[in-house]
């Protein structure tokens, strides 16, 4: 099976933050806590692009290499998780992080920084799987559920697209020939690599890749 | 006298101990919980190809020109 990934269609994001509510409503994020956000390129100015970001669950992942306790793992999908037991809540993976997708819950006394706290691909993490305990470190287990993120689920214009990186691709491709325009996979590049680049689909009418 | 003065030295000697906060530490290693993977739970039983085709069939309704034949 090829590995998930998260793909972000700027064409049709409409900066709704419905994939933000949805995310944080299922996973019962803590305050101050976003695992999911919606960027806005060149705002206010005509042309403008919208992007929902969360962590991309990257192929050669930097907070995994940076981690001085080696809270990281890749799971046999390619959905990055971590264990939120040895985590130390150092701020070095917010660093590595090219889409800035850690997130630290500072609810402890003088806004002490907490175990850090991020996008799970909806698949839970190393607990037993749709246990009290996994719903209150990493939040719910869809994936285990046959169930796809629910912010990629819950678009509305469908510009968020998670899954089987072949199958996302596939659609994406579909829709960029379709249009005749917008073929950017945003963010591809740097999370998947030369692995991403081969899903990257034909030029478009314009003459771009 | 002497007893009460050699528990307490056990006593405060055995605060001195430092046990190893991991077991086995390899660098650049995952040490922590394992986690199972998603079609081993009482819902897919162990079937991965279930689990995969459940997964592939639901990703594919994300193409809404598929859902209206479009």
């Amino acid at each position: 099976m090829a590995r998930m990934k998260f793909l972000c269609d700027s064409e049709r994001c409409i900066e709704c933050n419905g994939c933000v509510t949805a995310c944080k409503n299922e996973h019962e994020v803590p305050w101050g806590v976003n695992r999911r956000r919606v960027v806005t390129l060149s705002d206010g100015v005509p042309g403008e692009k919208s992007i929902s970001v969360a962590c991309m669950h990257c192929s050669d992942a930097p907070c995994m290499a940076v981690c001085p306790v080696d809270c990281f793992y890749h799971t046999d999908q390619g959905v990055v998780l971590h264990d939120k037991d040895m985590c130390i809540g150092c701020g070095y993976c917010f660093y590595a992080c090219p889409f800035g997708a850690p997130q630290y819950p500072q609810m402890g006394t003088f806004g002490v920084r907490g175990k850090m706290d991020k996008c799970t691909f909806c698949a839970g993490g190393p607990e037993v799987d749709h246990s009290e305990e996994e719903f209150k470190k990493y939040g719910r287990n869809r994936l285990a559920e046959g169930k796809l993120p629910i912010c990629a689920e819950m678009c509305s214009t469908k510009a968020l697209l998670g899954g089987d990186g072949d199958v996302v691709a596939d659609i994406f491709r579909g829709r960029a020939l379709n249009r005749g325009k917008g073929a950017d996979m945003w963010g591809w590049g740097t999370a998947y690599g030369k692995e991403g680049a081969k899903q990257t689909p034909p030029k478009d009418k314009e003459g771009k890749s | 006298m002497r007893v009460i003065l050699m528990a307490t030295l056990v006593l405060v000697l055995a605060g001195c101990g430092d046990r190893e906060k991991v077991v086995v530490y390899k660098q650049g290693e995952y040490q922590g919980k394992t986690d199972a993977a998603p079609w081993n739970n009482a819902i897919y039983n162990g079937d991965k190809a279930k689990w995969e085709g459940d997964i592939r069939a639901r990703g594919r309704q994300q193409d809404e020109s598929r859902r209206i034949g479009g």
